[in-house]
């Protein structure tokens, strides 16, 4: 248990709790994450991922069951649980009328950090995700390629042991992918953090992660490696087809396969 | 807390300073305050006196005399020929008549000059001043300020006519007692007075609020709340450093407006105001404070604390509907009915004589958040005192400052607070005490 970043036990969630608009969104859902790997959720829309992810970075509280991050309870140690923790949530935005700089800048000072850690941190993440040059240029003129590499330089502010990150490849183009890939690659390895990824793009959870979690209906039904649930539920073809059959296997519930 | 605080509010300040249209709003309304006043001041000039219309004055002088001198006789013989008071119409009436006339209320204004009048004024040893009575119709703002220049001309009679012959005869032999017939003395006063804290509250206050509830709402439509609940900060202490941008920007507005007021006032007595209308104006503000009969400098301080709070409640009405709101256009719909109820406040005091109605009712009407103040305000200018009604009134203030904050505090911590809006609140119940997390 030492080894483990993060630990779910029965970890459940029901939306509406008592109402006809009663949704179970997580089901007695357990999870461990290893320290220093790459984990990827994979599952239809309404799965359970950003759910998951919210419960663990203590935007949202569980309904029952309970959670640890790096052994810090999440209800009870929530503010040292989002002092370890860097997330990139799946509908982020920055504040579009202050330049890169001031943007880290402005969540360095939340963080706690010092003036001169400030200035050193949000130089090297910059640099780290190559926007050296508009660095001072205000947000709104940047594409959206940029913006979405600029929010994995703010979930990096503080130097989180773990980075929680939803959907980072949505709603960008297949070269910014590509990019931003690889800079999660990058961050991952270099810096050796925890990295807990909510996705549905297949290559991003073959090439990166060491291993993934399939969700359906707020159940982990399979966890691997990417390549050994190819291999398991692949049925010769690639994790996608894996995943397909695992999320539509026993049927197509709305919203599942979407 | 405050470092938390601190870093919100000076983010916010640094985001007004990048967006033309909110350093606009800012600096927008001590724009309009001049140009009103320019306006005010141009219409003053030119507005002929022929506009005002005659005002009749009965005039009933039962003074005796005494000693060879009538000082009623001199009285009145100074109201006809002072330049504020002698194009008044002035009738004559006799003693007999005084009782009917004040049941009937048949004058606009009524001038008794008792038969003592004379005697009293020459007694030196006498304490009391010798009064003269003036009744009057306070429904008519040009009786208000009849009274005000006949009460100017008391003190005329004084200086001009009571020093002259007899050197240095203590000046506050003569004192006026004024009474208005409609609602109560000065309840008109009272009442145009009460436009003063509205006016602050328009002028001061709803720059700040528009910018207050666009720091909110922008968070939610820029996608960049969550992130903000992502750090390792106390939820509370987003709506502690919204609510302090707020008083920043208030103060900021205060200090603005005062300047401008001050360089338009200014202006308009030394370049636009003739010498002699200025002494006219100095020597009315005089009367009017001493006609209210209490300290002013002990009623500016209970009014300016007043108006901290009102402009706090504001502030965290805005902080709280803003993060009900789920965009700007939504939370200004909402915020719009927070600038109509001071409006609604003061129609109702033009049209409801709340002065008359009994005790508890004026507790209650007194405690409803930010029109209480209004209605405070209006109760101590009638009453010429600050009375409890009106203490009290500065306590329930603070009160709902409270149950605000306490409402946003608990909205914010709620789990909902990313995809809540207006529609979803209305549509739901158990609206008031949000939903914790469990």
């Amino acid at each position: 248990m030492e080894s483990l970043a993060v630990s779910t036990n029965n970890l459940t969630k029901i939306y509406n709790q008592g109402k006809a608009s009663e949704v179970v969104a997580l089901n007695n859902f357990n999870l461990g994450v290893k320290k220093g790997e790459i984990y990827g959720l994979l599952g239809g829309n309404g799965a359970g991922k950003t759910t998951t992810v919210r419960i663990l970075t203590t935007m949202i509280r569980a309904t029952s069951g309970n959670a640890k991050v790096l052994g810090y309870d999440i209800i009870t140690n929530s503010r040292e649980v989002r002092q370890i923790v860097g997330c990139l949530p799946q509908d982020a935005g920055l504040y579009e009328e202050f330049s890169a700089i001031e943007n880290l800048d402005f969540i360095a000072q939340l963080r706690g950090l010092d003036s001169e850690k400030r200035k050193e941190q949000r130089e090297e993440l910059i640099q780290l995700v190559g926007l050296e040059k508009r660095k001072n240029d205000r947000v709104e003129t940047f594409s959206g390629g940029m913006k979405r590499r600029l929010m994995i330089a703010r979930s990096m502010i503080g130097n989180p042991e773990i980075l929680f990150l939803d959907e980072p490849t949505a709603g960008i183009d297949v070269l910014v992918s590509r990019k931003v890939r690889e800079l999660i690659k990058q961050l991952a390895i270099n810096k050796k953090i925890t990295t807990i990824v909510s996705t549905h793009d297949m290559i991003f959870a073959e090439r990166l992660c060491d291993r993934v979690g399939i969700i359906r209906k707020g159940k982990l039904v399979a966890e691997d490696t990417p390549s050994a649930i190819v291999e398991k539920y692949g049925d010769g073809g690639d994790l996608e087809d894996a995943v397909v059959h695992l999320i539509g296997w026993v049927g197509d519930e709305e919203g599942e396969l979407a | 807390m405050f470092r938390e605080a601190w870093i919100i509010a000076k983010k916010e300040i640094k985001l007004l300073f990048k967006s033309t249209r909110r350093i606009l709003l800012l600096f927008s309304m001590p724009l309009v305050i001049l140009f009103i006043f320019a306006a005010g001041v141009f219409i003053a000039g030119v507005m002929p006196d022929s506009m005002d219309s005659q005002i009749e004055v009965t005039i009933i002088n039962d003074d005796a005399g005494f000693n060879n001198q009538n000082w009623g006789d001199n009285f009145y013989a100074l109201l006809k020929s002072m330049e504020n008071t002698k194009s008044y119409e002035y009738i004559n009436e006799t003693i007999d008549k005084l009782d009917s006339l004040i049941e009937e209320g048949k004058f606009e204004i009524l001038i008794y000059i008792p038969a003592n009048f004379s005697q009293i004024i020459n007694q030196s040893n006498v304490e009391q001043p010798s009064v003269i009575f003036i009744y009057y119709d306070n429904s008519n703002a040009q009786n208000e300020e009849a009274v005000l220049n006949i009460s100017y001309t008391t003190s005329a009679v004084n200086q001009l006519v009571i020093y002259v012959d007899y050197g240095l005869i203590n000046l506050n032999r003569v004192s006026i007692t004024s009474t208005g017939t409609s609602k109560g003395a000065g309840a008109l006063i009272a009442s145009l007075l009460t436009m003063i804290p509205l006016y602050l509250i328009i002028f001061l206050v709803i720059p700040p609020l528009t910018l207050v509830l666009i720091s909110v709402t922008i968070e939610r439509e820029q996608k960049t709340l969550e992130s903000l609940l992502l750090q390792p900060i106390d939820r509370k202490n987003i709506i502690a450093g919204k609510m302090l941008y707020g008083v920043i920007l208030v103060s900021f507005n205060i200090v603005t407006n005062l300047i401008t007021v001050s360089l338009a006032v200014a202006g308009s007595l030394l370049f636009v105001i003739p010498e002699d209308d200025r002494n006219e104006i100095g020597s009315t503000i005089q009367s009017i404070i001493a006609e209210t009969g209490f300290s002013v400098w002990f009623f500016i301080t209970w009014f300016i604390l007043g108006l901290i709070l009102v402009s706090i409640i504001v502030i965290a009405t805005a902080v709280l509907f803003s993060l009900m709101a789920k965009d700007e256009r939504e939370a200004n719909m909402v915020i719009s009915s927070v600038i109509i109820l001071p409006l609604l406040g003061t129609l109702l005091i033009m049209f409801v004589p709340i002065g008359d109605l009994p005790g508890i009712f004026q507790y209650i009407l007194v405690g409803i958040p930010l029109l209480g103040y209004l209605f405070a305000v209006y109760l101590s200018f009638l009453a010429g005192e600050i009375p409890i009604v009106s203490w009290l009134s500065l306590v329930f203030q603070f009160l709902w400052i409270i149950v605000i904050i306490w409402l946003a505090g608990r909205l914010i911590e709620s789990e909902g607070i990313l995809e809540i809006s207006f529609k979803r609140i209305l549509s739901k119940k158990n609206i008031l005490f949000f939903r914790r997390k469990k």
